[in-house]
Order: C-alpha cells, then structure tokens, then sequence
C-alpha cells in the first residue's frame, strides 16, 4: 500500500508541475511537509491554496479515478450485464451519466452509488448521519446553495476542509470552491444523507424562508396582512359616502346600486363571451405540436423537479408514482420531490414502504403555521434542483409529454416566459352530477379562459398544479405566498407585475374532480377567499398595478378575478329580488326599477345567463364530452353552490384568512390506468 | 422565390376592397344603390312595413318616456335599434331612415365579402366584375333598395352560410358558435329566422362531421340551437313581462311574426300553396332554376370536392326547405323573402370558388349573367304588389298616390300643423304619424294619457283622432272600441274639427 502510495505520489507532483499549477519550489515544500507530518501530498499541496480544488482535479481526476464506473459496478456485481447494457443505450439516448440513469431506475441505492463513486474515485465515503459534519463550518446563508446543489461542508482535517459530494463535477467542484471560499478537498456520500443532514440542521432556517421570505423581501405582495389601512380607510370613506346617499336620496342610490351590480354583470359576461372566442381559436391547440415535442433530442433537456405536495394522501401516493413514472422524459433527469408534513406519519410510511427510486426524494416539511400548500413548495424549493420544476398534486394524472411540452413552449416563448400553465381537466366527469359540472367548468377555464387570457396579455391566475416554473425566476419572485390560499392567482399575478409573461400549453393533466358537495364547498370557499386575498393584495395600490399591466391587463384583472368574486356575491341578492317578485307580483320593487335598470337585469337575466350555460356546453363539445353537453342547462344550480362558497370564504377571509381548507382526495370510484390511460369506474357510478 | 412571393402578395392587395382601388368600387356600387333608391322613392315607390319600421321608431322616441316595450313584441327588435340613430339626424324625418339603412347594409354585406374574397386571387377588374353581376341580380337591388330587413337577413345568411362552410372544413369551435350566434341574431331581424332554423336541422349531418354526427347528434343539436332557443325564450319571456302573455307575439293578429297567415287572401302564393310543403318545394326549385341557374354550375363544379360539393348542395336544399315550411305554416307572403338569401350564399360560396382560370371565370360570369335574366323574369312575373311598383318605379313609372286622396297623408299633415296633445291609437294610424313627421305631443297607446283616457267615460285630452270604424284599420282602433260612436257622433265636450278621406278628429270645446 504504501508503495502503491509513494509511486502515485511523485505522479501527482509531477502532473502539476508539468500542468504549471505549482513550482518545483513549492513541490519540494509540499513533499518536505508530507515527509516531516505525514498526509497525502495531494491534500497538503490544496491546503497551501496554491490552486484552486477545480484546477487540481482537472489535471488529476483521471489519476484518481479508477476505472470506468459501469466497469466497478459490474465488477461488485452491482448490475448485471443486462443492466449495463440498458443503461448505455439510455446514455446514449438521454447523455446522461451512467450512476444517474441507474439511481432513476432503482437499481441501487443511493448510499450503494456514493460508496461505488468513493471507489472509483478513490475517496472516503461518509455517512453523514453518523459522522455528522461540524456544524460550525457551516454558513447559514449558505444552506440553500448546499441542499440545491447537495453538499456540505464536513470537517476541517490537518487544515483543509472537507467538503461532502454526492456527485463530483467540475461545475459543482467551482461552485463549492465560490461558496466556501478556501481551499478544500471532498469525500463522498450518499444523497439522502445530505439532504436529511440538511433538513435537521436547517429545519428554522428553511422554514423562516419559507413563511416569512416574501414578507420580508416584498412586503406589499403579502398577504400576511388582510388589509391595509389605506384599504380600510377607504372602505369607510366609501361605506360613509353610500350611507350619506342612503339617508338623504334612499331610492336614487339603490337604483345606481343595482344599476353598477347589473352593469357590471354585463360586462363580466361581454369578457367572458371574448374570452370564448379568443380562446377558441385553433392556434390554442397547437402551440406546442407533437412534431416539435419528436423533433427534440432528449440530450438536451434539463433537469427537471416535480413537486408533490402531499398531506394525508397515502392512498394516492402509489398512483401518481406510477404516473410520473410513465412521464416521457428522461427518468435520471427528473428531480421529484414529495413534499410531506412531519406530522403526516401516514403518507410518509406509505412512501418508504413503496420503496421509490432515488429520483423521488421525501421532504418533511416542519410543522408551523400557516400550514399551507405554499409554505411547503417554498421550503421544497429550497431542494430543487431542476432548471424548470411543476407541481402536481396527488390525483394527478398528466399526459405523458407534459414535461416536454413545457420544455418546447419555455424555448419558444424566450426568457420573458417564466411560467407555463398546462390545462387541467377531470377523470371522473361522468361520475355525479357535481363532477360535471366542474369538469365542463374547468374545461371552460383551462381550454378557453386561460388561452384568450394569455393572448390579450391580461393576468392569468394559475390553476393549483401542473404550471411550470422557470427556477430561476420563481426563486427571483421568492416563491408563493403562504399567506395566500389561492398562492398559485397570486404568483400569476405578481409575475406579470415584474414583466414576465405567463404562457398556456395544450397538454392536460387529468385530475380527480370533487365529488361531494361539502368536500367541494370547502374547496372552492378556499380558492374564492384566495381571490380575494389576492385582490385586496394587487388593489393596495391600484395606480401602481394599473401603469404595470396597462389598462387591459387592468381592466382584465378587474373583471375575471374581481367578477368571478363579484359575480358569485350578488348572484344569491339579484336573484331573490327576482324570485320574490316572481312569487309575489309585488309592485314594491318597481321604484328601484326603472326602465334602464329593467333593460340591463333583463338582459342579464336572460341573454347573458343563456349564453353563459351555452358556454358550459361549448366546453364540453370541445373536449368530446357528448353526454356532458345536456347537463349544462343545470349550470344555475352550480352557480347557487358557487355563491354559498363565496360567502364562506368571505366569512373566512374575515374570521380565519390563512386557514387552508384542505380538500379530501381519493373519493371517486373512477381510477385511471397510468399506462394505459383509461379510465373505470370501479365502484358503480351515479 | 421572394419574387414570386412579392408578385402573389401585390396581386393580393389588388383586389381588396381595403385597397383604394376596391375601396372606390364599393363607393361606385353603393352610389348606384343610393341613386337607385332615390330613383324609384321620387317615383312613388315606398314599402309599408318601411314605413311602419319607421313610425313604430318614431313613435317610440318622440314620447314623454323612451321605453323599448313602445318598440312594440310584435316585430323583430334589431331593424328598429338601427334605425334608432336616424331619428336624430336632421332631414330623415321624410322616412328615408330605412332605405338608408338598407343599402349601408348591403354594402356592408359587400364589405365582409370582398374581405373573405382573399383567399380567391383575383384581378380587381374580375372582382369588379363578379361584384356588379352579383349587385344586378334582382333579389339584390331589391333588398338593397326596398327599405326592408331583407338587407339584413342577407348579411345574417352570408355570415350563417360562412359558419356551414367553416364547419364542413374545419370543425372548428368557432364556426359552431358563429352559427349559433348568428341565429340568435338572426330571430331579432327576421320572423323567417325560425323556418330557416328548422330547415337547416336534417341538413347539419351533410355539415357537421359524420364521425361526430355518430357519436353524439344531439350534442351537435344542442351547440347550434341552444342560443337560438334561448332567444325565443328571452323573447317570450319580454312579452310576458311587457304584455302579459309569453305568446303574445304569436297571437296577436297584428304581429309580423306570423306573417300572412292571418291575410291568406291577400297573398297569391299563399293562396295557391299555403298549408302544403311538397308542392311550394317543387315550385321553389323551378324557381330556383330560373333565378339562380349560377348554383346548379357551382354544384357541378364542386363535384370532385366533397367539402365544396356538401356546402352547395346545402344552398340549394336549405332555402328550398325553408320556403316549403314557412308556406306549410301560411307565414310566407312571396318565395322571393326567402329565395333572396340565395345571392347572399351564392357570395359566400364565391369566396371558395378559384375564379383566377380564364375558363373558370367566364362561366362563372356567364351563369351569373343568366341568373340576372332569369331573375329579373321570374322576379316580374311573380311580383307581388309591393314588388310591382318597385318594378314600376325603376322603369320610371310614377306610382305615388295622388296626396290629395292620401287620408293618412292629410291627416298627418293636418296634425303637424295643429299641434294640439292629440290621442291616437299607433297601431292603425302608423302612417299618419310617419307622415306628421314625429309624434310628440301625440297620446299614443302605450302612454299614461292614453290609458288615462280610455278608462275616463269622457276623455280630458284635447284632440281625439279616430278612423272610420268599418275599415280594417278602423276596427282596430282602440278608440273605436272604447268609444263605438265616437266618429259617427263625437263626444260630449268634443267638437269635430277634422273629417276628411276617414279621419275625424274632435277637439275639446274649451280647448
């Protein structure tokens, strides 16, 4: 060994004397240090700082290594023959490396690869949980940088610090070399080490990141505070002002009440009419073609994270494992995140024993408040490492190219593109009437709304899954709010504030719709108090917001987020005045009536809720949903239920504004077969 | 190659009517309209449901409170709303309102058609060409001149016609709801919306995609006629609100939503072929042969091109449906309401048609020659009353009703001048109040002085028109019927100040 040792060492001199990095003067020092306190030569020539780690191992990483790693894998009997060579015909398809392509197929672990990378290349393996590293050396600031990038400082040996790896690269090696700012050199270990090490000693740090970086960083995009006293100020000027009018001239302002009321019915429905059409063109289906998704050379795709935030959905857990599985991108490039709550024993059980490839990695998200969605993408975001990342949720069933879709519309839509949101839709449409209701509702959204929202630049507010990020502006943008409930309107929102354009793509992802109707009372009086809570948000400063987005975007904003909450509030008020007049025939209505106001409820009434039925039908033709199509006459039933949410989520907004009203997933009989694509029903429909 | 491509696209501009050049053909072919309603209007020539478009406007907006239920349930309201903005034009109040409006229509028209003419390259003089053949026709100058909807039901059967070409060759979302729309517009111009509606359902499987009409025909049902049946509802629904009943522009005698089937022995054609449908079917197509032998070409044309051989064959069946069943139904006066819109699909099946080859343009120009000819025969000889003076008219002849022997004329003339708050009943003196100009200070039935009045014994107003009770006219006057003797005897404090050629109007004493 120790004649292995000295052979090797008068190489590495040699090596970076002939690479110029040192001088022979300083090689005799070095060696005269080694021969007087012992250590390798190569650690003593890094501890000196002569070089930097990056330049060392550039001249001498093929020195080290031994071997190829396929070769050391095949040798310890690790993979098989047969294995190997899948994993080079991977290689060749996706360009990446070997110990990646083996890790996503689960073919070892990722402690088995750390100790086959340490043999190759011919370094330590630590096992951070038991040799954990000396937490001083580690730099708080610093600790996204190492869970993004995994690593961690170790220890300092004989003065040089050593820094654990779970992959060695030249551009990792500069990075560590940027951060840590002295010399050091690494050892290996495995990728779970590094990250739960992370987690326990980083749990405050992530989670004060997490609840309070958009507070701190951008407190006007916070919903942390309701309103503002500006807002409140306001509301009592204006509230004082109508009760002024109300005493001295009671019926003229009731009149101009319910004319603004109609009024602005009226034009919520012309938009939405426009949304229609625009959305309608056929350019929407296509902006990503499946040419262009074949045309792609999977080498060139980056990595990707998928975030799964997950809260007492074992029962999900296996499904959309095997969906994200069967996703057409390359597997090792995948970077999956299931973010769990600590107190979710349950789900995270359910994942250990499912026993997933090293591409899914578990987070607990440390319990505190507010318990949110958002606040668990932020703390994940703190791991991610893809270039782009989406998130779905448990019942999720994406098409097959989604990723790569998403990855064709980023390239298109140049840098301004920072978020793409793929259409949702429903497995379970045909289940009850309440599913189709949300099935055609949601068809309308994502297939119609969304796209015109996109081509008349007005602010699109994301859907809860399935948009796709850029990583570094979101990181820019500081993530979601975890006050908001409805985090994903906001982020839209702010998005576009910042100059960034927020893209649709024609790739759905089929989810689980709401089957009950208490279940979707409590969903949907969570995303309508998210409404608001964004509303109130971008409205603090209306001027400010208005020369950001233009008047379109403006107006926009005004009358598909504001008219969705408005819509939902007056409907039950309009529609009592017109029951009790129905029921009675009073003529007590008729002072607050007069022709004009008559003329537009009227034409509310009739034409405009017509055409907003027709809309669900249209929605659902679209889509190929035939036996959909005669239940939207019901549509007004659905309307009633959406008002009682909003009055909930107004009562909430009030009373409990950060409360995440969670909703139950896993109810439907319908299942869907991820490799297939079919859907059954597996329990009898309604 | 980027020759090539500059020379294509200047060809292109060529013919735009966006372009001056094509901008001045459609001010050329608008001014000839504009001269040739001015030509058979100094000849006489006015249409009486113009003329009580235009009272009914007139009517509306000259009383105390402007309310769109004065517009009255019984005809379609969107005519009306256009004729709206010309009641504040000064100079219009001779009724000139609805002609205007008839021929910005039809230009209209030939805008939104040389727009969809780009995808057919050709010259400017061949658009030119194609344009004037297609103006010549009679059905054309007729509607553009006449002063009806025709115009506009002509605009909504292009648009509705594009939709069905649209669905034939692309299936798109849009095409579907364009056809939708246009229906529901359609019910607001035009009584016959309902006939074409239904005429066109056995036809939407030569539309619609056979693997969709397999799937699910009702869905394709419900996407085209939802809108249209929301229309009738909301429509219903206003009457109701209005006047009470939701039918009641289906029951009153008075409404042109049932066309003349109360008047059967006042329309030839009704005579001789209302109530059937085969028969009027077969005459129709003769017709349509004779009017428009240019669609029997486009057929045979299209043969080899399923897509374009499906929309024409929808043409030609769709009218002739339609005229079958609104004849079954007693509502169609003359077949040339409906047979018109030929020359409204007949341009959006042009825009198809690759009129660029010499061969394929000059048939083209010829069968649209022939149909001229034949058309302007066909339209001589089957002439209703209406249409005959409008012949007349253009031919020079002086059709104008002596003003001496005009008693709605004098009697309108005669209020003008004595502008004294005078109850009249709207619905028989239409003409009167077209003639007077406006009907300010005038107690029209809808107005609280009027209602006032019929439930006082003795009315306090100061002037009471009435018309001969033993007319059509007459019977129907509301005044008649409150007060049976009011214009052989007068009333107690009313003396008679007024009687000529029908009219008597009475003053009171003291006024």
């Amino acid at each position: 060994m120790s004649k292995t040792q000295g052979a090797v060492k008068g190489k590495i001199g040699e090596m970076l004397l002939n690479a110029g990095l040192i001088t022979q003067q300083q090689l005799d020092e070095a060696l005269a240090q080694q021969s007087s306190q012992g250590g390798r030569l190569g650690d003593i020539i890094l501890s000196k700082g002569w070089m930097k780690t990056t330049e060392f191992y550039s001249v001498l990483s093929d020195h080290f290594r031994r071997g190829r790693i396929g070769d050391l894998l095949l040798s310890q009997d690790l993979i098989t023959e047969e294995q190997m060579a899948e994993v080079l015909d991977l290689q060749h398809m996706w360009g990446d490396r070997i110990g990646d392509i083996i890790l996503s197929k689960g073919w070892l672990s990722s402690f088995q690869m750390a100790e086959a990378l340490a043999e190759h290349f011919d370094k330590p393996i630590v096992n951070l949980l038991k040799d954990k590293p000396n937490s001083k050396i580690l730099n708080r600031d610093d600790l996204s940088t190492y869970s993004e990038n995994l690593f961690v400082p170790w220890k300092r040996e004989n003065g040089l610090l050593k820094v654990a790896l779970v992959d060695v690269n030249p551009e990792l090696l500069e990075l560590v070399d940027s951060v840590v700012k002295e010399p050091f050199d690494f050892v290996l270990t495995a990728k779970f080490d590094v990250i739960w090490y992370l987690q326990e000693v980083g749990n405050m740090f992530y989670s004060e990141k997490a609840v309070h970086e958009l507070a701190n960083v951008q407190p006007e995009y916070s919903a942390s505070e309701v309103v503002t006293p500006k807002q409140l100020r306001f509301l009592f000027v204006v509230m004082t002002i109508g009760m002024v009018f109300f005493g001295f001239w009671p019926v003229t302002t009731f009149i101009v009440i319910i004319l603004a009321i109609s009024a602005f019915l009226m034009v919520n429905f012309v938009l939405r009419m426009v949304l229609t059409w625009v959305g309608g063109d056929p350019q929407f289906d296509n902006t990503v073609t499946d040419e262009e998704v074949a045309a792609l050379d999977d080498k060139d795709l980056p990595v990707y994270t998928i975030m799964l935030p997950m809260y007492h959905e074992a029962s999900t857990l296996p499904a959309i494992a095997q969906a994200l599985r069967q996703i057409d991108y390359p597997l090792s490039k995948l970077d999956i995140k299931l973010i769990l709550e600590q107190d979710d024993d349950e789900t995270i059980d359910c994942a250990k024993e499912l026993g997933l490839e090293a591409i899914f990695e578990i987070l607990r998200v440390p319990d505190c408040l507010p318990k949110t969605k958002p606040k668990a993408c932020n703390y994940a975001m703190h791991f991610s490492r893809g270039e782009f990342a989406t998130i779905y949720d448990g019942e999720d069933a994406p098409e097959v190219d989604q990723l790569k879709k998403a990855f064709v519309a980023f390239t298109k839509g140049g840098r301004k593109i920072a978020v793409i949101q793929a259409r949702l839709n429903y497995f379970n449409g045909k289940e009850n009437w309440l599913t189709r209701m949300f099935t055609m509702e949601y068809s309308l959204w994502f297939d119609f709304y969304l796209p015109a929202l996109d081509a008349l630049n007005i602010p699109i507010p994301l859907g809860g899954t399935s948009n796709h990020f850029r990583m570094d502006v979101l990181r820019e943008m500081d993530g979601w709010d975890p006050y908001n409930v409805t985090e994903d309107c906001d982020l839209g929102v702010r998005l576009v504030q910042s100059g960034y354009r927020v893209g649709v793509l024609n790739s759905t992802t089929y989810e689980e719709a709401n089957n009950s109707i208490p279940n979707w009372i409590r969903q949907r009086s969570r995303w309508l108090k998210g409404y608001m809570q964004s509303y109130l948000v971008h409205m603090r400063t209306p001027i400010v917001f208005y020369h950001k987005l233009g008047a379109v975007g403006f107006w926009g904003f005004q009358f598909f987020i504001g008219g969705t909450i408005f819509s939902a509030l007056s409907m039950p008020i309009m529609a009592a005045f017109y029951i009790v007049w129905l029921l009675t025939q009073t003529a007590l209505f008729d002072p607050f009536f007069p022709s004009v106001v008559l003329y537009v409820t009227l034409f509310n009434l009739s034409i405009a809720n017509g055409f907003l039925i027709y809309l669900f039908m249209l929605s659902g033709f679209k889509r190929k949903y035939f036996d959909l199509i005669p239940w939207a006459i019901t549509v007004p039933f659905y309307w009633i239920l959406q008002s009682w949410a909003c009055y909930k989520g107004l009562w909430q907004l009030v009373n409990n504004p950060f409360y995440w009203e969670k909703t139950h997933h896993g109810l439907t009989t319908f299942e869907v077969d991820h490799e297939t694509g079919e859907v059954s029903d597996t329990g009898g429909a309604h | 190659m980027s020759e090539v491509n500059l020379a294509t696209r200047l060809h292109k501009e060529d013919w735009d009517f966006s372009h001056h050049q094509g901008t001045w053909l459609l001010v050329i072919l608008t001014m000839l309209m504009i001269g040739l309603a001015i030509w058979v209007l100094s000849n006489g020539f006015f249409l009486e449901s113009a003329l009580q478009s235009w009272a009914i406007v007139i009517s509306a907006l000259g009383s105390d409170e402007v309310l769109l239920e004065n517009l009255t349930m019984l005809t379609p309201h969107f005519p009306l709303y256009l004729l709206i903005p010309f009641y504040y034009i000064p100079g219009l109040d001779t009724g000139a309102a609805p002609y205007l409006v008839s021929i910005l229509a039809t230009t209209t028209l030939l805008w939104l058609w040389a727009r969809n003419l780009r995808d057919v390259d050709i010259t400017q003089m061949r658009l030119a060409i194609v344009a004037l053949l297609i103006v010549l026709h009679p059905a054309f100058l007729w509607a553009a001149t006449s002063g009806g909807h025709i115009s506009l039901t002509m605009i909504t059967f292009y648009l509705l016609y594009r939709a069905a070409q649209h669905i034939i060759s692309d299936h798109d979302i849009h095409s579907y709801i364009s056809m939708a729309v246009v229906f529901v517009v359609f019910f607001f111009i035009d009584g016959t919306a309902i006939y074409i509606f239904v005429a066109l359902i056995p036809l939407i499987v030569l539309i619609a995609p056979i693997r969709a009409i397999m799937v699910s025909p009702l869905s394709l049902y419900l996407i085209v006629g939802t809108p249209f049946a929301f229309a009738i509802g909301t429509w219903g629904y206003m009457n109701w609100i209005f006047e009470g009943s939701f039918l009641f522009f289906i029951t009153d005698s008075e409404s042109t939503f049932l066309g003349g089937m109360l008047a059967i022995d006042q329309y030839p054609w009704l005579q001789n072929n209302g109530g059937q449908f085969f028969k009027p079917f077969l005459i129709a197509t003769g017709y349509l042969l004779i009017a428009y032998p240019v669609s029997i070409y486009l057929l045979l044309d299209t043969v080899d091109d399923n897509h374009r051989f499906r929309a024409t064959f929808v043409l030609m069946l769709h009218p002739l449906i339609a005229i079958a069943l609104a004849t079954s139904q007693n509502y169609l006066t003359h077949p040339f309401e409906i047979l018109a819109l030929v020359s409204a699909g007949l341009m959006a099946e042009l825009t198809y048609v690759k009129m660029q080859t010499q061969r394929e343009f000059v048939l083209l120009a010829v069968f649209l020659l022939v149909s001229i000819v034949g058309g302007w025969w066909l339209f001589i000889e089957t002439a209703s009353p209406p249409m005959l003076r409008w012949v007349n008219a253009i031919q020079g002849v002086d059709t104008t009703t002596p003003v001496a022997k005009d008693g709605d004329y004098q009697l309108g003339r005669w209020l003008n001048a004595n502008r004294l708050p005078t109850i009249i009943h709207e619905r028989s003196a239409y003409r009167v109040i077209a003639a007077r100009g406006d009907s300010e200070g005038l107690l029209l039935s809808y107005s609280h002085g009027f209602k006032s009045a019929m439930r006082r014994r003795i009315p306090t107003t100061e002037q009471i028109a009435v018309s001969k009770p033993d007319t059509l006219m007459g019977r129907r006057d509301l005044m008649n019927i409150r007060h049976p003797h009011l214009y052989s005897h007068g009333l107690e404090g009313y003396k008679r100040v007024y009687d000529k050629l029908g009219w008597r109007v009475y003053r009171r004493k003291d006024a």
